[in-house]
């Protein structure tokens, strides 16, 4: 199981993936041409240390993204909400800008059908 | 023929007097051609406190035309691509987001009956039908959720306004715009 990290391109996010730690975080823009495409490695990541039985820590710290990078982020969450009710060790931070209503407003609705640890968490 | 043809600048800068003409393309929107027009919308609405919302929905527009538009261009790459024409316009009053490429004839009325069941839902009702929508299963068709139209309707002021123009049995043009108001 191999750590990752993704550099940021204008329409993409950057992504790290730390094995060690269990630590994934998603931060800036995400409007790739193919976002399932696109996120792949995350969901490999994510099974390969599943599979190792490891606690994940899932960073979101997005400005932006669009409705197919939506559905991606929704199928991320439904992955840690299974591992979680398998009794995987699951942490969610969702990060927003303190003025940022609509990106705050949309970490609401993603966790509102999740029963695992999801803080929100704003910053400046 | 194209040759001989005096383009009439003038003629196009007083029927666009009216109102600001921020974007205009017509071709085969590539991604990165998609990128660049989104950067223009963020150095042109820089100080406009719906600029979010406002290249939200051009990149859900442009992104339905590159993905869905029934007609497509091939590069040197050998990437496909839609053709089609959007435009971003602004006046004293708001902004228009607009798309405009060919659909298939047979797209019509899934195309018209979505429209017009969220044109005719609250705030509250579009949310809760993007979270249903977004929670199942992706589209057959789909890059993405299902939820484009929504979003748009979400984030944009007033109805979405839509027509199709039949071109023959098989094809129509088909134009959406979303609209903003200004708030001052």
């Amino acid at each position: 199981m191999e750590s990752l990290h993704i550099q940021q391109t204008k329409t993409s996010p950057e992504i790290i993936l730390e094995s060690d730690k269990g630590l994934a975080e998603i931060i800036g823009e995400s409007y790739p041409e193919n976002a399932m495409a696109f996120y792949k490695p995350v969901f490999d990541w994510l099974a390969a240390i599943q599979t190792a039985s490891k606690q994940i820590q899932f960073r979101f710290q997005m400005d932006y993204f669009n409705t197919s990078s939506s559905k991606v982020i929704m199928d991320i969450l439904d992955n840690l909400q299974k591992y979680h009710d398998k009794g995987g060790k699951v942490e969610v931070e969702w990060l927003y800008k303190e003025d940022d209503e609509d990106m705050q407003e949309t970490g609401e609705e993603f966790s509102s059908d999740l029963s695992l640890p999801f803080k929100m968490k704003s910053y400046k | 023929m194209m040759e001989n043809e005096v383009v009439n600048l003038f003629k196009t800068y007083q029927e666009t007097s009216e109102y600001n003409l921020l974007v205009s393309f017509k071709g085969r929107l590539s991604q990165e051609v998609l990128t660049e027009l989104g950067s223009m919308i963020r150095t042109s609405l820089s100080t406009e406190s719906k600029i979010k919302k406002i290249f939200a929905v051009f990149i859900e527009l442009a992104q339905n035309m590159l993905h869905y538009s029934a007609e497509r261009k091939i590069n040197e790459e050998q990437k496909d691509a839609g053709v089609g024409i959007l435009i971003v316009r602004e006046n004293s009053v708001g902004y228009h987001v607009a798309s405009g490429n060919l659909v298939l004839n047979e797209k019509i009325e899934f195309l018209t009956e979505r429209i017009q069941k969220i044109n005719s839902m609250s705030k509250d009702e579009l949310k809760s039908f993007y979270q249903q929508q977004l929670r199942s299963e992706r589209p057959e068709d789909s890059k993405g959720a299902g939820v484009g139209l929504i979003d748009i309707a979400r984030k944009s002021d007033g109805p979405l306004v839509f027509r199709f123009d039949k071109l023959d049995g098989k094809l129509s043009f088909f134009t959406i715009s979303a609209f903003f108001t200004k708030e001052n």
